[in-house]
């Protein structure tokens, strides 16, 4: 595993990091008020640390904004998505949310959890979250417009 | 007595607030003043042209112009003098612009009255200036290099190409200094032995070079041009003569005592110490290595500019030759500069080199558990401690001084700076060079530098001082002191006050004697002499008193009263 690790490390060109702290300045979460370091989860997997099991790993929202911002070119989008996938591989799914419907790991918990809670107040249904992006259109066609896209 | 007074407007600078018709009316009364004219710029071609051509018109034969700064104007005004066939000494400089209007800009009335002040001082000293004689000393064509380390190696094939003789003087029994000690050089990892046995063979084969090899330097006496130089070797004197001295004499890496474990610890090393192990020893295997940087910043005090440059090689080389090692780097600050080494630095984070950054204010510490040693660093991107099992060591040093260095600049009377290294006479300006004429600095121990900018900084050098030796002749400035033998009473006050040496007693006549040479024409040795044997050309004592004097009767100041009568208690 530690190979694999290496090896997305150097395709995302995560070893490139100048601590130049960019990344956090423009994560939306951090905007958010959240305690979130792409530069900590990077440290860690240079470091040979373990840390898929790490919250952080899976706060991110792959949203992109760091790897734009970055001046050394580091793809942290692609290394959290790459990692998210070996942890998954490796059994690691206790942050993972499996859709409703269909089953795949669309979500995960922090994010879930954080969007719950923004939106406390509001009505929505709650099965409706549970959902992945694909399942979410067919239960929009067939629960509001009345046409069961799988049949038509 | 023909003095003629120019003044300059200097476009608004003097004109914006001085009134010129009124400073012009005012110096017309002036005694001895026979012609007075004002430009818009004096120091423009036509201005000069003015200036000449009035001076010829009028036969004037004293000149004074009230201008901006004789530190940048003097020199020309002295030339146009010459070409008008005066004496240049007999021309005098009033500072109208950074002395009156800049600095009383908001005071119009005041401001024309002091100028009309100032040029009534310069026309009483105007009228005491004595045509002096510029004189020329003949130059040694040879040169002395000390130290025959890289930077002092360049410098003398250089100087020897250009046609002079060389005297290159290493203290070791080999030349090519601390080079003999390094591995691959960065950033083209070239070998270090390769490079210098060039140089050394090139060394060699120039006749012009007297390569003096265990040679001690013990003494130097005389001045630019003319070095009388006195060098050990094995236990016999040599002398010989040259007309320039380069210090080449390289700096040494600091050795850590007591840190990090070094010295108790073999596994802890500093880097110049790994790269002869690496070079002469076959290692199998190296496992961990934890490179430490900034190691004794504390210590010296300042940044040591290479060594981060040298971490990143030995981090790469290790890396290259034992795949399977684990290099870590910790950090305060990578100084990688430049785009070379900047590249240099990403090639080394894509070879797998982990950098760790921690504060200074918590160093990490080296411990021993169970016969290995270990890392303990505070990580502050993790902000948590971590431990690294270290297998070996390397502190990243910086360089310092040498310690014969004090005595070194004692000998050549040249300064050092407050972090030890030899201190050049301006950074900018005169790099290369020392306040001392004659005397060249290059490579490192200047300051702390890599190969390439020893070899630019010993071209530097080189250049300088075959600029010297090529001109075969050095100017005698006549602003100097000059000694009236009859009232010297050889007390030999002068002789520890002047800061060029350039005052010594004859033994035989028991009077001073002055090396025109040697003097910078501070005025010093002036002011302290108890007899007033002693007096400086273009400023002499009875000018100065007429510049005092002439303010106190003709310019209604009493204080200047005060001032004269202070001035003449010295007397």
């Amino acid at each position: 595993m530690i190979n694999q690790i290496e090896s997305i490390i150097k395709q995302t060109k995560v070893f490139s990091c100048i601590d130049c702290g960019k990344c956090i300045s423009s994560c939306p979460l951090v905007r958010a008020g959240l305690f979130f370091s792409p530069r900590v989860i990077m440290e860690k997997a240079l470091l040979g640390f373990r840390f898929l099991e790490d919250r952080n790993l899976w706060l991110c929202l792959t949203c992109d904004v760091c790897s734009e911002k970055c001046p050394s070119s580091v793809r942290f989008n692609a290394f959290v998505e790459a990692i998210r996938d070996l942890a998954i591989k490796e059994g690691v799914t206790k942050y993972c949310i499996p859709c409703k419907s269909c089953g795949k790991y669309f979500a995960t918990l922090p994010i879930l959890e954080h969007i719950k809670e923004a939106i406390k107040k509001e009505d929505v249904n709650a099965e409706y979250l549970m959902l992945c992006d694909r399942c979410r259109r067919l239960y929009i066609t067939k629960n509001i417009y009345g046409i069961d896209a799988l049949k038509v | 007595m023909k003095i003629g007074v120019f003044i300059c407007h200097c476009g608004l600078n003097i004109a914006g607030v001085i009134n010129i018709q009124k400073v012009i009316s005012a110096v017309k009364n002036f005694e001895n003043v026979f012609h007075v004219e004002d430009n818009i710029y004096s120091c423009s071609a036509s201005g000069l042209q003015q200036i000449k051509d009035s001076i010829k018109k009028y036969d004037l034969d004293r000149v004074v112009v009230a201008a901006c700064t004789p530190r940048t104007h003097e020199y020309l005004y002295r030339e146009v003098c010459r070409e008008a066939g005066l004496n240049p000494y007999v021309f005098e400089f009033v500072n109208i612009r950074e002395q009156c209007s800049w600095v009383h800009m908001n005071e119009p009335e005041k401001a024309t009255e002091k100028a009309i002040d100032l040029i009534r001082m310069g026309v009483a000293k105007a009228a005491l200036l004595r045509p002096l004689e510029v004189k020329e000393v003949e130059v040694e064509p040879s040169v002395m290099v000390i130290g025959a380390g890289i930077s002092g190696i360049t410098a003398a094939l250089n100087l020897s190409k250009s046609g002079f003789k060389v005297y290159l003087v290493e203290k070791e029994p080999k030349i090519g200094g601390t080079l003999n000690d390094l591995n691959l050089l960065f950033p083209t990892h070239i070998n270090s032995l390769e490079l210098l046995n060039n140089y050394i063979n090139e060394v060699y084969n120039e006749e012009r070079i007297t390569a003096l090899t265990s040679t001690t330097l013990k003494d130097v006496k005389g001045f630019v041009g003319n070095f009388d130089v006195t060098v050990v070797r094995e236990g016999e004197e040599i002398r010989f003569k040259v007309g320039a001295i380069i210090v080449a004499t390289g700096s040494v890496e600091f050795k850590p005592n007591g840190l990090f474990g070094y010295g108790k610890y073999t596994q802890v090393v500093t880097q110049l110490q790994f790269e002869k192990a690496i070079k002469t020893m076959e290692i199998e295997k190296v496992g961990n290595v934890v490179m430490i940087q900034c190691v004794g910043l504390k210590e010296v005090g300042y940044c040591g500019r290479i060594c981060c440059v040298v971490a990143l090689k030995n981090a790469i080389l290790i890396k290259q030759k034992y795949p399977n090692s684990q290099v870590y780097v910790l950090f305060t600050d990578m100084q990688a500069h430049g785009p070379t080494y900047e590249s240099y630095y990403k090639k080394a984070k894509e070879e797998g080199i982990r950098f760790i950054r921690f504060n200074l204010e918590k160093p990490p510490e080296i411990f021993a558990e169970n016969d290995k040693l270990m890392t303990k660093v505070y990580d502050i991107t993790l902000g948590e401690e971590i431990e690294l099992p270290s297998d070996l060591v390397i502190l990243s040093t910086p360089l310092v001084q040498r310690n014969e260095s004090s005595e070194l600049s004692k000998i050549l009377k040249v300064p050092l700076g407050k972090d030890g290294f030899f201190l050049e006479a301006h950074k900018k300006l005169r790099p290369a060079e020392f306040m001392t004429d004659g005397v060249f600095i290059c490579g490192a121990a200047h300051a702390p530098k890599d190969v390439q900018e020893c070899v630019e900084s010993a071209l530097a050098a080189a250049g300088k001082a075959a600029i010297l030796l090529a001109k075969g002749k050095v100017r005698r400035e006549p602003i100097t002191v000059e000694l009236d033998e009859q009232l010297c009473s050889g007390c030999r006050i002068c002789e520890g006050i002047c800061p060029f040496g350039a005052l010594t007693l004859d033994y035989v006549k028991k009077t001073i004697t002055v090396n025109g040479i040697l003097c910078k024409g501070c005025g010093a040795c002036v002011s302290a002499c108890p007899t007033k044997a002693l007096n400086q050309n273009c400023f002499e004592n009875n000018q100065i008193t007429a510049m005092i004097r002439s303010l106190s009767t003709w310019g209604h100041r009493p204080e200047a009263l005060d001032m004269e009568m202070e001035c003449e208690k010295c007397d």
